[in-house]
């Protein structure tokens, strides 16, 4: 940290404070001006005509004391400043050039092109962080060779990567201090058949020992050496209830040089679907596909997807297990106190496939008092996504913006995304547009309106209301003619009814469509996102934007989960106006908690498990929702000799327990998950030897580069710079750390020294006969 | 003259931008985000005290709103017994005395309406002299009354340690009493607030403390209007957060 620096500054005060120092300035000049003339002038014109010398004395003291008053005004201070030492240290930039770095995919671009777009994106972060970057190329030669930044397209000899070699080189030839950090260009391919875990671990021990962090920019391009196919994804959830559905989804990558149809064959339970041709353009693709599947009978149904019709096509399998959840667990944040919480509570509670957790906002927003936790309600919402991994569906009913952290909201979001359902109630227009542009509104399937587009109050009744607020406590004598008036004034609105599009009745069933929910208020959104699902409209009124009618049910996939916006009131009015007999309300709520949580996943389950890995490549596998003695093992699913191996737990990375396998043998593997007594989960993966070589299309090593940047404090550069690098003060070269201020005009002698001038002033007007 | 640089000097130390104090708005705005608008209603009966103390009842409602997140409109309305689509318009219903509704119909009205979920606060006024000479005659009554509505009901003390006294304002009296012309009698201090239970759930409340003649500052004690006010609050948030 450096000394402090010392300034001086006018920070002006009073009714100047905040002007712009120009205007400021000459406000105050004009004011001392016509202050300065007016004393001149008063002086002059005394009751008791001066002589020259003690009226200029006179003048002198006002004028002293005027001009201390407003050099006062003008706010003289001493300000001291801290800023952090800047990080000295340079950067180096250590460009892979090898062969497998700049061979031209089928769109012509090279993994250096991607590499380098993303380096000058960086750069000037980098740069100001550390100075001008040294920049250097390796490719086979023993040693990185430093280049001039303009030259790093040119060509080196390349029929061999030495990624470690490089590395290490550069560390050993490092300036005196050491690296500030080794910006790497590359696809983390080490072609020199060095032992890639032997060589990370010497690598980044030279690294910190040198406390220097890799930042890894991957290359990335569509080459893919020869023709291929391959199943690179297939998800499907782990546990759905019965009499259900769900969406099985599969991405297919491939590379042909001549468009070509592709069969799908299917295989649910012990029945093979009829096969469905796709077609795969010339060139590197990526594919989606997905089919949605019956869940009948409890027990486990086995799927199996064939990709081509060759005995060896690529396959993959899965399993769903079929079994109705223990219980739905909500957790229901009130922005505001609504009534309609009592009711859906009501409506749960006697239901035991759900739970209810609320959170409850009893004071106003912008209220200093302090928050009241009712029992059994949660104080405040989670700051991080694994706090809601306790629950299936989050609400949030009448919440707004500004009761939600930055913190909160991102939690919310990466828990969405990972799986989580969020169900967002904003029957009014003030609450909803204040999530516009929010990280909420990002999640959701609607665009929220920034306008007012409050609903007008009906003029009648606003009339009534005024003449009940003069009565009530004014006029004792009137209390009782309000009764007859409050009668007729009172007359319930009619309630409307949603409009269900026929798309609801598909995903929700007949039952819950219905029940024709009946509402009061809702709130206007714009229009729906693309993508989004609108399952019930406004019977009558018009959307803000198109020709169709303002949307009251919209649905939307985010991620691995899905966000569903109610625009009604919480039906609250429905069920008080629904006869006691009648169970309406019950079913709808029921019906569309159970059907928002059916495919949240619950129990053990692999997270972003390969469908195929390499022979003899480390794989870590990673699991959740584990809690308990968790064991993993492997086996050869196409041999009958038993080939069962363990897996070895290797730490955890969030709520994810990781586990390393490597695979020894190719062939189709299952890999089974066991907690406790619990039936195992169960996943397939098909290891095949890579055909290596520079230019054998081998993907970039992502993991390899992964775990050079963690392990030495670094990161994987991903279109952001890394913290280390971001300047956060204006200042253009330090942090700043520290700003401490001292007035020097809020001096107790200079009130003295003022009040001084002004008590002589007094005593010689005295003397003069003035006073 | 002569005294306009102390003026300015005065000034000057009133608005220094270093020793002024921030000044924070601790103010609710008007127009914070709320739920969905209800309004404060009052059952008519026979009882010809239904209204009493009504005058005071737009300054609970004021009190109610600026306390809590609750959208409660300023203003107070009535509704009768006979008419159920208007008793449903109000999920809590207010009553000085809802044991003369005897009528065939309108008892059939409020028994549906607590069965479709509302909610009925009894507040018995401590005139002893014109309105209610006897707290003990009056829970009686009511309790009749109730079970009258809903077959099986429960009416139970609800004691010191019970949530309502303390879940949003911590409220030392439990609960607050008032008194006729504020002499303590300890034939309606005795008396708690007593929950109607049915179904595992409250659908009403009795109270004997005169909340009403409270929140109508009939009451000499100081900061007792506020504290009968402070007792609805938390019977309000109760309902609302306790299924």
């Amino acid at each position: 940290m450096n000394s402090p620096v010392h300034s001086f500054a006018w920070r002006f005060g009073g009714p100047l404070g905040g002007l712009p120092p120009l205007v400021a300035w000459t406000l105050l000049g004009i004011v001392g001006v016509l202050g300065a003339v007016w004393i001149v002038v008063s002086y002059r014109r005394t009751l008791v005509a001066l002589a020259p010398s003690p009226r200029r004395i006179l003048v002198t003291l006002r004028l002293l004391l005027w001009a201390g008053l407003l050099l006062a005004l003008a706010g003289p201070t001493r300000v001291e400043r801290t800023y952090a030492k800047k990080e000295t240290r340079p950067l180096a930039v250590l460009v892979d050039q090898s062969a497998s770095m700049t061979t031209p995919d089928n769109r012509r671009q090279r993994r250096i092109d991607d590499a380098l777009r993303q380096w000058r994106l960086l750069a000037p972060a980098a740069q100001a962080a550390h100075g001008q970057p040294r920049v250097f190329a390796f490719a086979d030669s023993p040693a990185p060779v430093a280049i001039a930044a303009a030259s790093v397209n040119a060509d080196l000899p390349a029929t061999q990567t030495r990624l470690f070699a490089s590395l290490d080189r550069l560390l050993a030839d490092a300036p005196p201090g050491g690296w500030g950090g080794i910006v790497a260009l590359t696809d983390g391919l080490d072609t020199t058949a060095t032992t890639a875990a032997d060589a990370l671990a010497a690598t980044t021990r030279t690294a910190l020992a040198a406390g220097t962090p890799f930042y890894l920019l991957p290359g990335r391009n569509r080459y893919a050496g020869g023709a291929f196919l391959t199943l690179r994804e297939l998800t499907v959830p782990a546990q759905v209830p019965p009499r259900s559905s769900f969406r099985l989804e599969v991405t297919l990558d491939s590379y042909q040089p001549a468009a070509r149809d592709l069969p799908l064959r299917l295989k649910v339970g012990d029945t093979w679907r009829e096969p469905e041709v796709v077609r795969l353009d010339a060139g590197r693709r990526a594919l989606a596909w997905s089919a949605d599947i019956p869940a009948d009978a409890p027990g486990t149904l086995a799927i199996e997807l064939v990709a081509g019709s060759a005995p060896d096509a690529p396959r993959a399998r899965a399993e769903v297990r079929i079994a109705a959840p223990t219980s739905t667990r909500i957790l229901y944040y009130q922005g505001a106190l609504d009534w309609g919480y009592r009711f859906l509570a009501d409506i749960l509670r006697r239901d035991p496939a759900f739970t209810l957790m609320p959170i409850f906002n009893l004071a106003p927003v912008g209220s200093a008092r302090p928050r009241a936790t009712p029992a059994g309600a949660l104080p405040r919402l989670p700051d991080v996504a694994a706090g809601y991994d306790a629950f299936d569906v989050v609400v949030l009913a009448n919440a707004t913006a500004a009761q939600l952290s930055s913190a909160q909201q991102t939690a919310l979001s990466t828990w969405v995304r990972g799986g989580g359902v969020l169900l967002f109630l904003a029957p009014d227009d003030a609450a909803s547009h204040s999530f516009a542009g929010s990280e909420v509104e990002k999640m959701l399937p609607v665009v929220f309106g920034s306008g007012n587009t409050a609903q007008g109050e009906d003029p009648a009744v606003a009339a009534f209301r005024q003449n009940m607020r003069q009565v009530g406590g004014a006029h004792t004598d009137s209390e009782a003619r309000f009764d007859s008036e409050a009668a007729r004034a009172t007359r319930t609105p009619p309630l409307s009814t949603f409009a269900w599009e026929p798309r609801a009745a598909v995903l929700f069933g007949t039952e819950l469509t219905q029940a024709a929910p009946r509402f009061a208020n809702y709130a206007r959104v714009r229009r729906a996102k693309p993508g989004a699902e609108v399952l019930a409209r406004h019977p009558a009124d018009p959307a803000p934007e198109g020709d169709e009618r303002a949307i009251l049910l919209a649905l939307q996939r985010y991620g691995r989960g899905q966000t569903a916006v109610l625009t009604s009131d919480a039906l609250w009015r429905w069920k008080l106006d629904q006869p006691s007999r009648e169970r309406g309300v019950e079913i709808f709520w029921q019906n569309l908690f159970a059907w928002l949580g059916r495919e949240r996943q619950r129990g053990v389950r692999f997270e972003r498990a390969p469908l195929l890995t390499e022979n003899n490549r480390e794989l870590t596998l990673r699991l959740v929702g584990a809690s308990g003695l968790l064991t993993l093992s492997a086996r050869r699913d196409d041999s009958a000799v038993d080939t069962a191996q363990s897996l070895l737990p290797a730490g955890e990375d969030g709520p994810a327990r990781l586990f390393t396998w490597t695979p020894p043998a190719d062939g189709s593997w299952v890999i089974e998950a066991r907690l406790g007594a619990d039936l195992p989960v169960r996943h397939w993966i098909t290891v095949a030897t890579s055909p290596g070589g520079e230019t054998s299309g081998v993907p970039p090593d992502e993991g390899l580069l992964r775990a050079l940047a963690e392990r030495t404090g670094g990161a994987v550069l991903a279109g952001t710079a890394p913290s280390a690098w971001r300047t956060v003060s204006a200042e253009a070269d330090a942090q700043l750390l520290r700003e401490t201020t001292e007035p020097l005009w809020h001096q107790a002698w200079i009130f003295a020294a003022l009040l001084s001038v002004y008590a002589v002033e007094l005593v010689l007007r005295r003397r003069q006969r003035l006073l | 003259m002569s005294h306009l640089p102390l003026f300015a000097f005065i000034v000057l130390l009133a608005t220094a931008p270093m020793n002024r104090a921030q000044t924070i708005n601790s103010g609710v705005p008007e127009d914070a985000a709320r739920g969905g608008i209800v309004g404060w209603a009052r059952l008519t009966t026979s009882d010809p005290h239904w209204q009493r103390h009504s005058r005071s009842d737009g300054n609970l409602s004021t009190f109610i709103r600026t306390q809590t997140s609750l959208n409660l409109d300023p203003t107070w309305y009535a509704v009768a017994p006979d008419n159920l689509a208007a008793l449903t318009r109000y999920p809590l219903l207010f009553s000085t005395d809802v044991s003369p509704v005897t009528v065939t119909s309108e008892v059939a009205h409020l028994s549906e309406y607590l069965r479709r979920g509302g909610f009925l606060l009894v507040d018995a006024c401590i005139n002893t002299r014109d309105v209610n000479p006897d707290p003990d005659a009056f829970l009686a009554n009511n309790t009749a009354a109730f079970r009258r509505l809903v077959p099986g009901a429960e009416v139970r003390p609800l004691t010191p340690g019970h949530e309502i006294y303390r879940c949003y304002f911590t409220l030392n009296e439990t609960p607050p009493h008032s008194y006729m012309n504020s002499v303590y009698d300890p034939k309606w201090a005795r008396h708690p607030l007593y929950g109607v239970f049915a179904g595992g759930r409250m659908i009403g409340l009795i109270s004997l403390s005169g909340l009403q003649c409270g929140w109508d500052r009939m009451g000499t004690a100081p900061g007792h209007t506020e504290r009968c006010m402070q007792m609805v609050v938390n019977i309000y948030a109760y309902v609302m957060t306790q299924s």
